[in-house]
């Protein structure tokens, strides 16, 4: 039987939610960036190659 | 013959060897941080997420400004980074900014490693393998040093010994007219497909890798001298994996590490022989995902290498909130992933040229 155990509750609460929440949310917008970057320079090769 | 020795020593390869000593010595200087830092209970969980989050997620902007601006010297950056940040945990600088800073160097170094060696290679993965390489076996002797009490200025000495290796890789950034060479002959995508769907799967792949990297059963590792042969089997699993890709072709090393795995990864949870084949193969998909990236992103490598980074640190955010309770879950889940991983790369990969 497959199971899964949680294992952050404690972990997080030391943490605090709003250093966690800013931690991903900024990690985020760093990816989505990233994403866009990735986008552009796709684009821009699929005109030089046209 | 000749053959054979175009294979082991291609033109250039040396950046490689360069390339894999600063890679090992940065992850020397991360680990030792890293584990003199981790005290108690609350930073055991919290600060690997930081270190991936921090050293890998930024390497995407790290390397798209590389790739923008060649002549600014990324990984003499990240060596002065890791300085201040040892200098900082010696005057005791709180728990968090030496590790910001920390993982802001290693995201500098790593760029630049991939930088050079892309460039450097023209079309090959050996470079590049042999530098990613060097990590694994800086992770284990910075995970030993930090728990053996050596003194940082000796660590920070260390470090300070990759500027010469770093500045001697740079001259094979460039063409003898002093410009940057192009990332030529990378040819490992199938063209039919669209670029945005090769990358979003090829970094699904990674994600994939980097999960089950922490979820691999390997129940046997107990000992010093068996963290030492795990970690040692990783980074040459990493080397190997690039050089078959150079002499059996992309598809081939594709089959034989992701199927070739499985059975050694499953069945070696108690046999330390079989997990090491088993891991030596699994860590041959390091190449394999890199060369995918770089091909549909010729003209950003360093870009191209961050978002297998990212791919990593996505990998990795599952295991710091669950895990699956048994052994045979947790195979199930490896098999699973397993299998979609190859059908994924089945499809991506172009076919291997028959010579």
């Amino acid at each position: 039987m497959m199971k899964i155990e949680w294992i952050w509750n404690e972990t997080l609460f030391q943490v605090g939610k709003v250093p966690i929440i800013l931690f991903f949310v900024s990690i985020a917008i760093i990816i989505l960036v990233a994403g866009y970057l990735v986008y552009k320079e796709i684009k821009k090769g699929v005109k030089n190659d046209k | 013959m000749s053959k054979l020795k175009e294979t082991i020593s291609p033109k250039n390869i040396e950046v490689g060897y360069l390339y894999f000593y600063v890679h090992l010595i940065t992850e020397v200087v991360c680990f030792y941080v890293l584990t003199k830092q981790v005290g108690d209970s609350f930073f055991l969980w919290f600060v690997p997420l930081l270190y991936d989050g921090l050293a890998f997620v930024p390497q995407s902007l790290i390397g798209y400004l590389s790739d923008k601006f060649p002549k600014l010297k990324f990984g003499v950056i990240g060596t002065i980074l890791l300085i201040i940040s040892l200098s900082m945990i010696q005057v005791n600088w709180g728990k968090y900014i030496p590790i910001i800073i920390l993982c802001i160097g290693n995201a500098f170094l790593h760029v630049n490693g991939a930088e050079v060696t892309l460039r450097a290679s023209k079309g090959k993965m050996f470079h590049s393998s042999l530098f990613v390489a060097g990590g694994s076996f800086g992770v284990v002797i910075g995970k030993l040093l930090g728990k053996s009490g050596v003194s940082n200025y000796l660590v920070a000495m260390a470090a300070l010994t990759m500027i010469p290796f770093i500045l001697l890789a740079e001259y094979y950034r460039f063409d003898k007219s002093g410009k940057e060479i192009k990332v030529v002959n990378y040819d490992y995508h199938n063209k039919e497909i669209s670029p945005y769907v090769v990358i979003l799967l090829a970094v699904f792949v990674v994600c994939v890798r980097s999960y089950m990297g922490y979820g691999i059963p390997t129940s046997w590792n107990k000992t010093t001298f068996e963290t030492i042969m795990l970690y040692s089997t990783m980074g040459l699993g990493k080397a190997l994996g690039g050089l078959l890709v150079d002499s059996i072709g992309i598809r081939k090393t594709a089959k034989l590490s992701i199927l070739g795995a499985l059975p050694f990864l499953i069945f070696g949870d108690e046999i330390m022989l079989l997990s090491l084949i088993g891991v030596m193969l699994f860590s041959m998909t390091m190449a394999i995902t890199l060369g995918i990236l770089v091909s549909a992103l010729k003209e950003k490598p360093g870009l191209a290498f961050a978002l297998t980074t990212i791919g990593l640190f996505l990998g990795t955010v599952p295991i710091f909130f669950f895990r699956f309770s048994s052994t045979l879950s947790n195979s199930i889940i490896i098999t699973i992933l397993t299998i979609l991983s190859m059908l994924i790369m089945s499809v991506i990969l172009r076919k291997d040229e028959v010579k």
